[in-house]
């Protein structure tokens, strides 16, 4: 087994071992921080796999029916300098718009719109309108 | 046109542009200088005639005049740097005045591939007829058979003609044979694939919006996605989520199969050979991964051919 290989396993343990701590975030973190820009598929398998269930944990944490509004003034929000699909996303939440419908709309891939959104929750910066 | 309005056109992967009603350009968004190679600054106050080609310049000139003039919006198609797009040209107003046209370019590849690839699938039947007609004809002797003869010569005519038209349709649809009856949207074919799965199990896609095109027979393709979609049903599992994206090299497309499971191991699977031989006609690399805490994931690793200029 070559050394990029060798490597690349010891991290998918690693992340494997992260979701049986109940951390799927942290697993997909670990399997990504060493993908060899798709060169790995089986690390892209993994990759993929996680994706799905760190998605299903995004959803049972929020479901795609909730709602979404901005929790902060836009210029404490400013100060995060948040990448433009973030900013693009914080545009969108209007408390009045599905989580679902802002995904689609949104026209980001859906995986990465998900993402974006609940670091914008675990920021402080969106909440879910109750 | 205010900067919030141009920032959400600039996430838009459709290629936009806006011009002012002399028929100059004012700005374009992302997607359109990528697919036109031009930059912003190159773009400023050119003339919208310099972007295009051919019919297509004179389509958009004649457009751009009718919307300023107050005239409806206009749509037609336009063929420019190696695809089709339906372009919508609409007025931006202010009161009752027209201050600029927006020119939106939206891409038509996925009903030309639909065409393509039924175009293609007639040639089957077409040679199946042809050998079953041989066939009769070389049974049917005898003086009594000479109006047979003559009915099954009419048929090998009239299929004859059939042949002759497909062909024609495919140079056209192909637009004189350099365009899409070898490239296919992958993400349209998951689609499709996607949805006739829907009734009997839960699929959902993950993909990015916007994928390069394929290499290859569209057709074939979706007819193998739809094959490994359905052994996967057939071997249990319940839950699909199909996935499309661009690794970040962007020489290859990634195609997922994923079998969503917890605590059960997926059960043992192997594609079909006719499956593996239009996945290896396509030069993909196929992978599967399986875990008990994880599911199945069956991954396609396509090669993106190199983007074409006009």
């Amino acid at each position: 087994m070559s050394a990029p290989a060798a490597r690349a396993e010891t991290w998918v343990l690693e992340a494997l071992q992260s979701l049986e701590k109940g951390n799927p975030e942290e697993a997909l973190e670990l399997v990504e921080s060493c993908a060899d820009g798709g060169a790995d598929l089986t690390l892209e398998g993994y990759r993929e796999l996680l994706r799905c269930r760190v998605l299903d944990h995004y959803r049972s944490r929020v479901p795609d029916s909730a709602c979404l509004r901005r929790s902060m003034e836009p210029e404490k929000i400013m100060q995060f300098n948040l990448p433009a699909s973030a900013g693009f996303l914080v545009t969108m939440l209007d408390g009045e718009t599905a989580i679902g419908d802002v995904v689609a709309l949104s026209g980001m891939e859906t995986f990465e719109a998900h993402r974006i959104l609940h670091r914008l929750i675990g920021a402080g910066i969106a909440e879910v309108v109750s | 046109m205010n900067g919030m309005e141009r920032t959400l056109l600039s996430f838009l992967d459709t290629p936009v542009v806006i011009g002012d009603p002399g028929g100059c350009a004012v700005w374009a968004n992302p997607a359109f200088e990528t697919l036109f190679e031009v930059s912003g600054d190159d773009l400023q106050e050119r003339p919208l005639a310099e972007l295009f080609a051919g019919g297509g310049r004179e389509r958009i000139l004649h457009a751009v005049a009718m919307v300023s003039e107050g005239g409806e919006n206009q749509r037609f198609r336009l063929r420019e740097r190696g695809s089709d797009f339906e372009a919508v040209v609409s007025a931006i107003e202010v009161g009752s005045e027209c201050v600029g046209v927006v020119i939106l370019l939206k891409e038509t590849l996925e009903q030309l591939e639909r065409l393509c690839s039924l175009q293609r699938q007639l040639r089957e039947p077409i040679d199946e007829i042809e050998i079953v007609l041989d066939s009769l004809l070389e049974q049917t002797g005898g003086r009594r058979s000479e109006e047979h003869r003559g009915r099954i010569e009419d048929a090998m005519r009239s299929l004859e003609r059939i042949r002759k038209w497909s062909g024609e349709l495919g140079d056209l649809l192909s637009g004189g044979g350099s365009m899409p009856d070898e490239r296919f949207d992958a993400l349209s074919c998951l689609r499709r694939a996607m949805n006739r799965s829907a009734e009997v199990a839960m699929v959902e896609l993950l993909a990015q919006p916007s994928l390069p095109a394929i290499e290859g027979d569209g057709g074939r393709f979706e007819w193998a996605l739809s094959r490994m979609i359905e052994e996967r049903i057939n071997a249990g599992a319940a839950r699909l989520v199909l996935g499309a994206r661009l690794p970040e090299t962007g020489d290859t497309l990634l195609v997922s199969i994923n079998e969503i499971a917890e605590g059960e191991p997926p059960g043992a699977l192997a594609d079909p050979p006719d499956v593996r031989q239009v996945l290896g006609d396509l030069g993909a690399q196929v992978v599967s991964v399986a875990d008990p805490r994880l599911g199945r994931s069956t991954l396609l690793s396509l090669p993106v051919p190199e983007r074409r200029n006009a």
